[in-house]
């Protein structure tokens, strides 16, 4: 790994986080909708981390400070790992927790909705993707 | 060295914020809260534990590549932050039968349970323990992907 620029790997790092943020909360939106009344506050939420997401991954590349270190480059990989290993378990126990509850839901009573438990399945797939390829994702996220 | 030596003493003032808070809460509602006791008392171990033997934590991950490494950085930082979490979730699931039905109903709205969460705790921390015997294993795996795709790159690019 050649000339890591630090600065646009972290600040899209950052970006992901938020647009998980966001896409988490609108699932919120649609579980609480499906079962009380209709609730703002996770729309406003979720809109506000999708616009930040969005803002953060094209500002990163233009305004964090681009330095290429060859000396620290061999760390980006593991950088990457980590951060998705960090993901992998966060989202493997929603998603564990999902089905148990909705395994153990009372005949009659509204099940969890399906959606959130498929957003969590599939960032648990694509975490152990960035995992095994986080040299390309590395060279890929600083293009 | 020192980037993994302040990555573990920034989880550690992070859990040391969460230990003030759940003391905090603790103090207010009386010692009867015992999930929250549960979680303050080892969010207090685990960030004293982190702070102290920060070095030789960092000293003992040793890996063959940089992807074994980030696991096994993302495991511990997952396990550190989740451990408080996890020790309140099983005293939260063996104290469920004295839940009163609001506690019950907010669960409920949420779509957990103590059970679910339970449950799901004990998965988190035996996958973690999978993950960290496994992570050389991994971290070869990942280096012989991209050994594959660079070969395959250089044949498409010799063509």
């Amino acid at each position: 790994m050649k000339g890591t620029d630090w600065g646009k790997l972290v600040a899209r790092a950052t970006a992901v986080m938020f647009f998980m943020s966001g896409i988490s909360y609108a699932f919120e939106f649609f579980k609480y909708l499906s079962r009380t009344s209709l609730d703002g506050w996770a729309v406003a939420h979720s809109l506000v981390f999708l616009v930040a997401g969005v803002v953060v991954w094209l500002a990163g590349a233009k305004f964090a400070p681009s330095e290429k270190s060859d000396d620290e480059s061999h760390l980006a990989p593991a950088f990457v790992a980590a951060f998705a290993a960090f993901f992998f378990f966060s989202y493997s126990y929603s998603f564990v927790e999902s089905i148990v509850f909705r395994l153990r839901t009372e005949p009659g009573a509204l099940p969890p909705p399906l959606a959130p438990m498929l957003f969590d399945l599939f960032v648990v797939a694509g975490c152990v993707f960035i995992v095994v390829n986080a040299k390309s994702v590395v060279r890929w996220v600083t293009r | 060295m020192r980037l993994g030596v302040a990555v573990l003493r920034t989880i550690a003032v992070w859990l040391l914020v969460f230990f003030i808070q759940s003391l905090l809460f603790v103090v207010q509602l009386g010692t009867d809260d015992k999930t929250r006791l549960a979680y303050c008392l080892i969010a207090g171990l685990v960030s004293g534990f982190l702070w102290i033997y920060a070095r030789e934590v960092v000293a003992s991950i040793k890996s063959a590549s940089p992807v074994d490494r980030g696991l096994r950085y993302g495991v511990l930082c997952y396990l550190a932050l989740t451990l408080p979490g996890a020790a309140s979730n099983a005293v939260a699931f063996f104290e469920a039968a004295e839940m009163n039905d609001l506690q019950e109903d907010f669960l409920k709205a949420l779509g957990t349970s103590p059970e679910a969460s339970f449950v799901a705790t004990c998965f988190a921390i035996m996958a973690a323990i999978v993950f960290l015997m496994l992570s050389r294993k991994i971290g070869a795996f990942a280096e012989q992907v991209e050994t594959v795709r660079l070969v395959r790159e250089e044949i498409e690019h010799e063509r």
